[in-house]
């Protein structure tokens, strides 16, 4: 397995280098932009894979906290259309939040893209023991996707509905990977 | 579409307008009518691209030889033969052809028609007893050189007739399209078509399809440029012909075409044709037919399903998780 979270919190340049150097990741370079005490922080650079001519050079940052949680968030024109992202929290929206005192999530505050559904079985849904390098390829179709939405206004295959079943249930797929190859 | 029907159209429009290839061949026919009729020529013989049929359209220049009668060797034999046999062979085609323009070249008589949108150029020539080898016009041969020069162009066209059968008739067809390549790419001032020729004809040396045919072709040209290569006879040694300094500005973007070019060959083989067609129509220009909006989308659509599906991008790569996006 490739780039546990023992490794890019311990050495994320040499990760970032690793992930590149053995194709683990490809038409991305990975960069580490700020390493703290409490997180690390990873930019992807995506270059256009060739089935994709024309779309755009795509900027994202990765947050790795400590406790192991992942944020990608992404960099570049605010004016663009967003069909799976947290709308970026305005500076009004955060001290209000703040002053009553509720938790804010970096996910909400930064706008973070919404990778997974979190009511699908594990086997559908990332952690740490698939590999950053898996992540970062989630991310980075992601954002493909979006940009796919944006020139032929659909979501390419299956997403999740927005928002929680009113009887609380997870939101079945309804052809499971009937789109997958 | 398939890439092999992008191909087949690629291949229609490259081809010479039927009709202008006729009026050519109607004109050299009369041409060489009058001259024989002259007693001047005993045979005339088209050469060049439009004889060996790797010219890309638009027909511009017809090449021919006017295979001069024996009998005027020794009147010719001068230094300034070559320009006097000119002379007379433009004395005779101004009287059939009024309006008609020439110009003195190195090898050849250029013959503007008027009402034509292509040119001649005529080469007046002798021919060498019991060879296929000519003895073309040289009109600045200076002291001590030949004012007739020995060609095998003859030979020229033979090998590469031969190479095309060898092919399957696809051999002319390619280094019409790797000459076009080289146009899109802006070289073919630096690397004149015989040159491209040669580079597909070392390259091309059975039935090939046309998309590994051009990939090889490119390949090799990104090779040989810079050292020693012939023509396809194997005879004239051409690659001194091209300046040092030529050859250091076009290799580089020689090595990017051939590289393009197998990243094509590549992404087709998996199954990717639509990218692949991009590539191709990028080195081809407008003649090739590029895909369609519908059809990148379908394609995009596609590769997206693969990357949610368990594909990636490459075979380096592990896949991702079938991940459905989600908004709360």
């Amino acid at each position: 397995m490739l780039g546990s979270f023992d490794e890019v919190w311990g050495d994320p340049a040499r990760c970032c280098q690793v992930l590149v150097s053995t194709g683990a990741v490809t038409h991305m370079s990975v960069d580490v932009v700020a390493r703290a005490p409490r997180l690390r922080i990873i930019e992807i650079t995506c270059v256009p894979p060739p089935t994709f001519e024309g779309y755009p050079v795509e900027v994202a940052r990765v947050t790795v906290f400590a406790e192991g949680s992942v944020v990608t968030v992404p960099v570049g024109p605010t004016d663009r259309t967003w069909v799976h992202r947290y709308p970026p929290m305005s500076f009004d929206a955060l001290l209000t939040h703040l002053g009553a005192g509720l938790r804010v999530q970096w996910l909400n505050v930064a706008g973070g893209l919404c990778l997974e559904y979190p009511g699908d079985p594990e086997m559908y849904r990332w952690n740490w023991s698939k590999g950053v390098d898996t992540y970062l390829q989630m991310v980075q179709r992601h954002l493909l996707a979006e940009e796919f939405a944006r020139r032929y206004g659909k979501w390419p295959v299956e997403d999740a509905p927005h928002g929680l079943r009113p009887d609380g249930e997870p939101r079945p797929r309804t052809s499971p990977l009937a789109w997958a190859a | 579409m398939k890439i092999t029907e992008r191909f087949a159209e690629l291949d229609e429009n490259l081809k010479l307008d039927p009709t202008e290839r006729k009026r050519a061949q109607e004109l050299h026919q009369e041409i060489s009518d009058v001259l024989i009729e002259a007693g001047i020529a005993k045979r005339c013989r088209l050469q060049g691209s439009f004889a060996r049929k790797t010219m890309r359209p638009p027909l511009h220049d017809v090449d021919k030889v006017v295979e001069l009668v024996d009998a005027l060797r020794t009147e010719f034999g001068g230094l300034n033969g070559p320009a006097q046999a000119m002379e007379q062979i433009r004395g005779v085609l101004m009287h059939h052809f009024p309006g008609a323009v020439f110009e003195v070249k190195k090898h050849s008589l250029g013959i503007e028609l008027p009402g034509y949108d292509f040119d001649f150029d005529a080469v007046p020539a002798f021919t060498v007893p019991e060879s296929t080898l000519i003895e073309i016009a040289n009109t600045q041969a200076g002291i001590g050189e030949d004012a007739w020069k020995t060609s095998n162009t003859y030979d020229l066209i033979d090998v590469v007739s031969a190479r095309n059968i060898a092919c399957g008739g696809r051999f002319v067809r390619q280094v019409r399209m790797v000459k076009q390549v080289f146009h899109e790419a802006g070289l073919s001032e630096s690397v004149p078509g015989l040159h491209v020729e040669s580079f597909t004809y070392w390259a091309v040396t059975e039935a090939t399809d046309h998309a590994a045919a051009v990939a090889a072709s490119l390949y090799k040209a990104a090779e040989l440029l810079g050292g020693t290569y012939t023509d396809p006879t194997g005879v004239d040694t051409i690659s001194s012909r091209i300046e040092p300094w030529t050859v250091q500005a076009v290799r580089p973007q020689l090595q990017s075409l051939a590289a393009q070019a197998a990243q094509a060959l590549e992404l087709a083989a998996s199954g990717d044709e639509i990218a692949a067609a991009d590539i191709w129509a990028r080195l081809f220009g407008d003649c090739f037919p590029a895909p369609t909006a519908e059809e990148q989308q379908e394609a995009q659509q596609r590769k997206l399903e693969t990357l949610y599906g368990g594909g990636t991008l490459a075979g380096t790569s592990r896949p991702a998780p079938s991940t459905r996006a989600w908004r709360p």
